[in-house]
């Protein structure tokens, strides 16, 4: 039996780093959006108290979250 | 959110399965099956090469199938599949390449030789990245969507020219023609051995075939977010 | 969705004479002659095709100086890559050509089948790849003293042009709209047409180190098989590219 387990080894690092690096960039990206998500959120709320009602209550925003179309 | 908790739910659960899948792949792989007689240990690469390469497989036909039902009806949920297919097939099919590349330096004496099946796949990855390409290269959306199914159609001849190389040019040195074969695997001595390989085998592929769908259906909700925060903005910024 | 219904309900009536005034092969013939004779004219595509696999061939024969076996392994690569890249430099003129001059909104909007100017477009552009094509077998016996005339040679030069041609229209028809469409073009289409080449070229290089039979006609039959599935492609896919 030759001795292959530096190859093997090899493998399965490679086959891991870009297993994760497909699953991690999807999460990642996940993140990034719900960082976006809570900025946008506040935005909202801000323009919400700033335009129609300042005694507007912070979850206005949870209606405007709503509001969009769902699929 | 806007999805209903059923499906959330099987979502959830296909997470859980998957990474539940994996752990029991690895543990087979390298606990359960013996190392290969004649290749040694590297041989326990071939699981993943191979669920990577049914994962990729299944993802590109997914693609396939989305682009032609773009046409038809027109709806964006289309593109997203094809768009969420390709970006994780093409993961999957590198994993395949790479791991394939490997593998081959201590058995084959090479990390790279042009053999038939070697061929069509890097073809097929290419042909895939360039679709990537053509999508960062069309602006508008109808239009950029539209060519992206066309052109999915178009590199899914490479998908099929993979499977069907083997029929046209039966010399390849690749071992595996559509799932283990006893030829050229020389199995070790007793036939239980030779089981045990097969069945780790098919729970890879299983396991890969499970996260990839996984996977797909993550990175499709992504897309959904992704437009539903470029709304957003926009609204905003229509506002302001 | 009642709007659509509507529209194809009132378009089908006056679909039957109209079809009947340009049969589609003649929609075909003209539109490739059309473009025959814009070339015969200018001559810019043809003269910049021609050129380019000149030069290509001369820089191929300086730097694979090379003893005669090795001349035959190679020359089948060297055909089949200068064509590649030549053609490509045609089919990146063809359409972008049309797209700014506005004869392509201008064909569009000509009451006849999309397919038939995708077929009119394709034989332009397979006319002047296989031009380059026997410019080269020409060429390639003087410089690497091979001798390709062949018929069975030339056959193979015919089907992978062709292919070339159909995956090329396809494709460049796409690339025309995008931003970097020069740039685009080849990285789009060579994946694409790489089954192709690689079949013409295994076959030419089987044939000219007089292989046996056996070893060049699998890859001729799957450059047919590739060609046709490509002429059939585009027979169902031109509509959707070139539609609105």
């Amino acid at each position: 039996m030759p001795d292959t387990l530096d190859y093997m080894i090899l493998g399965y690092v490679v086959a891991f780093v870009l297993l994760g690096i497909t699953i991690g960039s999807v999460v990642w990206r996940y993140r990034s959006y719900a960082k976006t998500e809570a900025l946008l959120d506040q935005l909202e709320a801000s323009e919400q108290s700033a335009t129609s009602n300042p005694s507007t209550p912070p979850n206005a925003s949870s209606a405007a979250t709503n509001a969009v179309p769902s699929r | 959110m806007q999805y209903s908790e059923s499906r959330t739910r099987t979502l959830q659960w296909l997470t859980y399965a998957s990474i539940g899948l994996f752990i029991i792949s690895f543990l087979m792989i390298f606990f359960y099956v013996g190392p290969e007689q004649t290749q040694g240990e590297v041989q326990r690469i071939f699981y993943t090469h191979l669920g990577a390469f049914f994962g990729s497989f299944l993802l590109f036909i997914a693609a396939f199938i989305a682009g032609i039902q773009y046409l038809r009806t027109r709806q964006e949920k289309w593109d997203d599949l094809g768009l969420s297919a390709i970006e994780i097939g093409l993961g999957f099919s590198l994993i395949n390449i790479v791991t394939g590349s490997i593998w081959a330096r201590p058995i084959w004496n090479t990390w790279w030789t042009w053999d038939p099946r070697l061929t069509t796949v890097s073809i097929m990855w290419l042909a895939y990245a360039a679709y990537m390409m053509l999508r960062s290269g069309i602006e508008d959306p109808n239009r950029r969507r539209r060519f992206a199914a066309v052109y999915s159609i178009l590199a899914f001849s490479s998908v099929f020219l993979t499977i069907i190389i083997i029929r046209i040019r039966p010399d390849t040195i690749h071992p595996v023609a559509a799932g283990p074969t006893s030829t050229s695997e020389g199995i070790e001595g007793d036939f239980a051995m030779s089981t045990r390989i097969t069945e780790t085998l098919l729970f890879t592929i299983f396991t890969y075939v499970v996260i990839s769908i996984t996977v797909l259906w993550h990175r499709i909700r992504l897309e959904n977010r992704a437009k539903q925060i470029q709304s957003r903005k926009m609204k905003l910024l229509l506002n302001a | 969705m009642s709007a659509t219904t509507t529209t194809s309900e009132t378009t089908t009536p006056a679909a039957k004479p109209r079809r009947l005034r340009t049969p589609y092969f003649q929609v075909v013939a003209s539109l490739a002659w059309k473009d025959l004779r814009a070339e015969a004219r200018g001559r810019e595509l043809v003269n910049a095709m021609l050129l380019f696999s000149v030069m290509a061939v001369l820089i191929f024969s300086f730097a694979l100086e090379l003893d005669r076996q090795a001349q035959e392994a190679t020359v089948g690569g060297v055909l089949w890559v200068t064509i590649a890249f030549a053609g490509t430099l045609g089919l990146g003129r063809s359409l972008a050509a049309e797209k700014d001059k506005g004869s392509l909104d201008a064909l569009l909007l000509a009451p006849v089948e999309r397919s038939a100017l995708f077929y009119g477009k394709m034989i332009g552009n397979f006319l002047f790849t296989l031009a380059v094509g026997f410019l080269l077998v020409f060429l390639l016996t003087v410089l690497f003293n091979v001798n390709l005339f062949r018929p069975v040679l030339w056959l193979i030069i015919v089907l992978g042009c062709l292919g070339f041609a159909t995956t090329g229209t396809l494709v460049s028809s796409m690339s025309v709209h995008a931003r970097a469409r020069e740039m685009l073009l080849p990285i789009l289409l060579l994946p694409v047409i790489l089954p192709i080449i690689i079949s013409a070229t295994r076959a030419s290089t089987a044939l000219l180190t007089e292989l046996k039979t056996e070893d060049w006609l699998p890859w001729l039959q799957l450059l047919g098989m590739v060609d046709f599935v490509f002429l059939l492609a585009g027979f169902f896919l031109f509509d959707f590219i070139v539609e609105e």
